[in-house]
């Protein structure tokens, strides 16, 4: 008899407990909430975190490539580098017949001479040093020594190679619209635009003695600068959802399965190293659910009961056209998500290149090669074009359907921002190839009017063809 | 999971601080939630969990109880009796005022359907002390219900 009760007992606290409901107060959602907050805090800064090294890394690039741009400038500009002997045909003066230049870097004023003639025999038995331009007279630059050395050869036949297709009047200072003029038919090569001496082939040497004025920027046509591009971005993809009340948690665990954009780009070159960008862009998203199968009760929706099926993108309205059960309060359905669930944007870019370096792959003049490494950043506006979601819905009845959800409310607009490093080959004249890896992340949510907050990352890398015009 | 809180605790403050830490480690550890059964049975596992956890700490709160010699109940009572006159509220009441090793012994044997070597491995006990526990709480609960109902009787 005691065992018996003793059984009885637990089944009696069983019944009664296990039907019982309590709220629990409000002090430990907020609670909660704080502590969800907090966690939602370390989470931003661990991001943060990988995000400012990201960012270092490429700001060091970037700055680094602005240094050595300046810094190679000056050296080109003052100081001619010591490992380059150039030689180039100028007419100097009336009584200077064409000549070949050589310059070096000049260590000690004093040494130039010696250091010249010894540097042009080394290079040429039969040439000779018939003239040189002494130190600079310009007070503001006295480390500017002028370093031109005009050395005749003994050939005629060899100095008539020389001879330039366009004629220079006697000047220090030779100014660039003037060669723009005299070369105006050579090709516009964007990888090595920025390399005065690969540009601009006939000068290679300017005077120390600064010119009052400073010359016109050399004007590259417009068709000349002008780019497009066809790409296409594996990416991989994290959504984070920040859910602020217990309600949230109704609208799903939908996770990443894959993630891939294509698109074209537009581009023109600003400078030689400085590009803006646009185009537009197809990104996909397919998720995967945590929860493949849910229970769904209906809702009052405008004055009348619905099933919705809640996602962390959005809400869709499950349509009743096949059901046979009534949507009532206490009549729930269940809802199983299948394997297809993608969601589209069309993204507008807007995007500034900055050319850091370019490489030159090949030997030789024929057939040179080059490649160039740049940084890229930007933000993008990202528009929902498509949502498609296979479900099949169980009815308590037994019946069971197959259909497709299309009209997501919710989802809305959002902008992101990105950055990234890229190579671009060159292929041939017009065409080269290019890789980028980047980061983006959304601005803002890409749902509205919900309890909870949708964010993408993505991590991908651009595989794109490019057409100079 | 209030009510699973509560079920746990001695007192209703350490239910609400239960529930607290129980959801925090939900919002922890959400991302490892897989599609294995329902997420209100993933949430209840983590509670208990961490209400096993939580016992397995204060060690030195494992006193057994002191039967007292005339627990036994002199009246024989019915589930219908018992459900008649006592509400939820008050059972679990008397399922709070068990000793800790014997309240989760009778938790997790009633209402979460342990077997009695799965109770002896989580709790670090034998599987008989686990048998000889779950009896013992039956019997203090069947003791206290036979008061509870018999006091509101007779303040009736």
């Amino acid at each position: 008899m005691s065992e018996q009760k003793s059984n009885d007992i637990g089944k009696v606290f069983r019944s009664a407990i296990d039907g019982l409901s309590m709220t629990p107060p409000k002090a430990v959602w907020e609670n909660l909430r704080m502590v969800a907050l907090q966690t939602q805090l370390l989470r931003y800064q661990t991001i943060n975190r990988w995000l400012t090294v990201y960012a270092s890394i490429v700001t060091l690039l970037l700055g680094g490539s602005i240094v050595e741009h300046f810094s190679h400038n000056e050296v080109e500009y003052l100081i001619p580098s010591k490992t380059k002997l150039v030689y180039q045909t100028r007419v100097i003066h009336d009584t200077i017949t064409l000549s070949k230049i050589v310059y070096k870097n000049l260590e000690k004023p004093s040494d130039i001479l010696d250091k010249i003639s010894k540097d042009a025999q080394e290079t040429d038995d039969d040439t000779q040093i018939s003239h040189v331009l002494h130190k600079s007279t310009n007070s503001l630059n006295p480390l500017a020594y002028d370093s031109t050395f005009i050395i005749k050869t003994n050939h005629t036949i060899a100095d008539s190679a020389f001879i330039q297709p366009y004629n220079i009047e006697h000047t220090d200072v030779v100014h660039q619209a003037t060669i723009t003029n005299t070369i105006g038919s050579k090709p516009y090569n964007p990888f090595i635009s920025h390399i005065p001496l690969a540009t601009i082939p006939y000068l290679s040497f300017k005077s120390r003695n600064i010119p009052a004025e400073k010359p016109p920027k050399l004007k590259i046509p417009l068709k000349n600068r002008l780019s497009v591009s066809a790409f296409y971005a594996p990416e991989l993809g994290d959504l984070t959802v920040y859910r602020s009340t217990p309600d949230a948690f109704n609208y799903g665990n939908e996770i990443i399965e894959k993630a891939y954009t294509w698109g074209f780009r537009a581009s023109i070159d600003l400078s030689p190293r400085v590009s803006i960008s646009t185009g537009i862009q197809l990104s996909t998203i397919q998720f995967a659910g945590t929860v493949r199968k849910s229970s769904i009760q209906p809702e009052l929706v405008n004055g009348q009961l619905q099933y919705l099926y809640k996602t962390v993108f959005g809400v869709a309205n499950i349509p009743t056209e096949e059901m046979t059960t009534t949507p009532a309060i206490g009549n729930p359905i269940s809802v199983e998500m299948e394997d297809e669930h993608s969601v589209s944007f069309v993204n507008i870019p807007l995007s500034l290149k900055y050319n850091a370096f370019s490489l030159k792959l090949t030997k030789g003049t024929r057939n040179q090669r080059y490649m160039s490494l740049y940084g890229i950043g930007g933000i993008n506006y990202h528009m929902p074009s498509s949502q498609i979601m296979n479900i099949e819905v169980y009815e308590s009845d037994g019946h069971d359907y197959y259909t497709t959800l299309r009209n997501f409310s919710n989802t809305s607009p959002y902008w992101s921002y990105q950055f990234g490093i890229g190579a671009e080959l060159e292929l041939g004249r017009n065409s080269s190839m290019w890789i980028e890896p980047y980061y983006q992340r959304n601005i803002n949510s890409f749902v509205r009017d919900l309890p909870l907050q949708s964010y993408l990352q993505n991590t991908g890398v651009r595989i794109g063809l490019k057409w100079h015009f | 999971m209030m009510v699973v809180c509560t079920r746990y605790s001695s007192d209703y403050e350490s239910a609400q601080d239960l529930l607290q830490e129980g959801f925090i480690r939900v919002f922890q550890h959400l991302h490892q939630f897989k599609n294995e059964g329902s997420l209100e049975g993933w949430i209840r596992r983590i509670i208990v969990n961490l209400a096993l956890e939580t016992y397995r700490k204060n060690v030195n709160l494992r006193n057994q109880a002191e039967l007292p010699s005339e627990y036994e109940s002199e009246h024989p009572l019915s589930a219908e009796d018992i459900l008649s006159q006592l509400n939820a509220n008050e059972l679990l009441s008397l399922v709070q005022q068990l000793p800790p090793t014997y309240r989760l012994v009778f938790n997790l044997y009633e209402f979460e359907g342990a077997k009695h070597h799965e109770i002896a491995q989580q709790l670090g006990i034998s599987e008989g002390t686990s048998k000889s526990n779950l009896h013992d709480a039956k019997k203090l609960l069947q003791k206290w219900v036979s008061k509870l109902m018999y006091d509101n009787n007779n303040h009736i």
